[in-house]
């Protein structure tokens, strides 16, 4: 029985790396194209509206309130949902269709351990990677724009952005994303095993499972940072 | 004296595709290095599912063998149990290798086993590495009978096992099914290439009534008993191409 339990650790911990492979590290390229992207938009309207204004220490709030807190954990939403929760749901799907997930139950292999916790856990983490990602891209892009238009040095970009940042808005983050990583992909595996045994039925599911995991990642995302602010004073 | 394997006794079951023995229950005992023979209906493979508790059992009983280790709560026993699916069924992000090493890793069993269940029924190596749809059908079948038995279960169940494979390879199929025998298992096959069967099993479940019967001749007529001891003949001797190859 404890052999049994060592074998299924090992498979859990090598589906679970293969899952963070597929979901942050493939993802790296589309996550760094965007966050500098966004960078330099949230950089070109900020610098607009501050140089006229003579505030250009605001751009320490700016980069935490707007970018770190709030359209970092929006915008690796999207992206999760666009390239992970299509994959995880066609994916079950079709292994459902194929009997891939009766092979396994009949051979006595947890469909849990085996593929949905691997996956959950792997999206957590990824979430969180590709949140820690796009805030440096976007914060490199944000400094770059800052940097052409109005000659400011990055150290004192970080040094505006760490004094406006508290202990608690790290550990929101954190929660965020954690959280919102973990709900989007159960609900892709729920979709993706909801699937009786029809191949017609996997572009529905699919559909469905991006609709609501879309739904889901934004009113999380609205939920934790209204507790935030509400409950616990998180704010400016 | 043989050990008792599987018995049902008035079985009635339910799995997701139909319900087992609604008009006729099942009555049988399958004893270890022996080879039963489920004559293919509609519901003769979910037979094999409901063995493998992907069902229920609405009447009756379905006694396992100590050794299997049957229980409602865990799962770790069907590794005993060996389930060799007519198609599909292969992780296709798997190679063939890994598919059948798959179960292997999870249960942390002998590492060699998937070499040798592969080796044993004749997989060539060079394909190991292939993905199942890079592969014939007939090697995607092998391998799905090698691993059903590289876990070394006490019970085998084959849904068909010899559609899709090719003259030779049933050929082979019939004497890796005598070596299995052999190592003890007790087999269980649903098919409806019946004179082959007849090759294979030493009994059968007659359709008309779900009850164990051990001889060929209730259901064949003379003629029909002549071309499957024609067929056994040929199944232990060279076939033409053998002979053409080895002349």
């Amino acid at each position: 029985m404890n052999s049994t339990k060592t074998g299924a650790y090992k498979e859990f911990i090598q589906m679970m790396l293969l899952q963070v492979y597929f979901t942050y590290v493939q993802a790296l390229p589309l996550i760094i194209v965007s966050a500098f992207s966004v960078g330099l938009a949230c950089a070109f309207q900020a610098n607009l509206g501050l140089a006229l204004l003579g505030q250009l220490e605001n751009l320490g709030q700016i980069l935490n309130t707007i970018i770190f807190r709030e359209i970092t954990p929006l915008i690796v939403t999207i992206l999760i949902v666009i390239r992970s929760v299509t994959a995880i749901t066609s994916e079950i799907a079709m292994m459902k269709v194929n009997r891939e997930i009766e092979a396994l139950e009949i051979m006595g292999i947890s469909i849990e351990n085996f593929l949905i916790r691997p996956r959950i856990v792997a999206g957590s983490i990824s979430f969180f990677c590709m949140a820690i990602t796009f805030f440096a891209f976007c914060t490199l892009g944000f400094w770059l724009w800052l940097n052409n238009a109005s000659g400011v040095h990055l150290s004192s970009l970080l040094h505006y952005f760490f004094i406006t940042i508290r202990p608690t808005h790290v550990i929101f983050f954190t929660i965020k994303t954690l959280l919102i990583g973990a709900f989007i992909v159960y609900r892709a595996c729920h979709h993706g095993m909801s699937l009786s045994k029809a191949s017609f039925e996997v572009p529905i599911v699919t559909n469905k499972s991006v609709v609501e995991c879309l739904i889901l990642g934004v009113s999380l995302q609205v939920a934790v940072t209204s507790i935030s602010y509400l409950l616990f004073d998180v704010g400016i | 004296m043989k050990e008792l394997i599987l018995k049902a006794t008035d079985l009635v079951g339910r799995t997701t595709q139909c319900i087992l023995g609604a008009n006729i229950p099942y009555n049988f005992e399958l004893y270890a290095g022996e080879v039963g023979i489920l004559f293919s209906e509609n519901e003769s493979s979910e037979l094999g599912r409901l063995i493998a508790a992907q069902g229920t059992i609405k009447r009756g009983s379905l006694k396992y063998h100590t050794d299997i280790g049957f229980n409602e709560t865990s799962s770790t026993w069907k590794q005993n149990i060996g389930f060799g699916f007519r198609e599909k069924g292969l992780l296709s992000n798997l190679s063939l290798f890994e598919n059948v090493h798959l179960p292997v890793n999870y249960y942390n069993a002998d590492p060699t086993s998937a070499n040798l269940a592969l080796k044993d029924i004749g997989v060539s190596e060079s394909l190991w590495n292939k993905r199942p749809h890079q592969v014939s059908q007939s090697i995607q079948k092998l391998t799905l009978l090698a691993r059903s038995i590289v876990l070394a279960p006490k019970l085998l169940f084959l849904d068909d096992p010899s559609a899709l494979l090719s003259p030779t390879e049933k050929k082979e199929f019939y004497h890796w099914i005598q070596r299995q025998r052999k190592k003890g298992l007790a087999i269980l096959i649903a098919t409806d290439e019946i004179y082959r069967a007849a090759t294979w099993g030493d009994w059968y479940i007659c359709p008309r009534d779900h009850v164990r019967k051990d001889d060929f001749k209730e259901i064949f007529s003379p003629e029909q008993l002549d071309i499957q001891a024609a067929l056994k003949k040929q199944m232990n001797k060279k076939d033409f191409f053998d002979e053409l190859l080895s002349s």
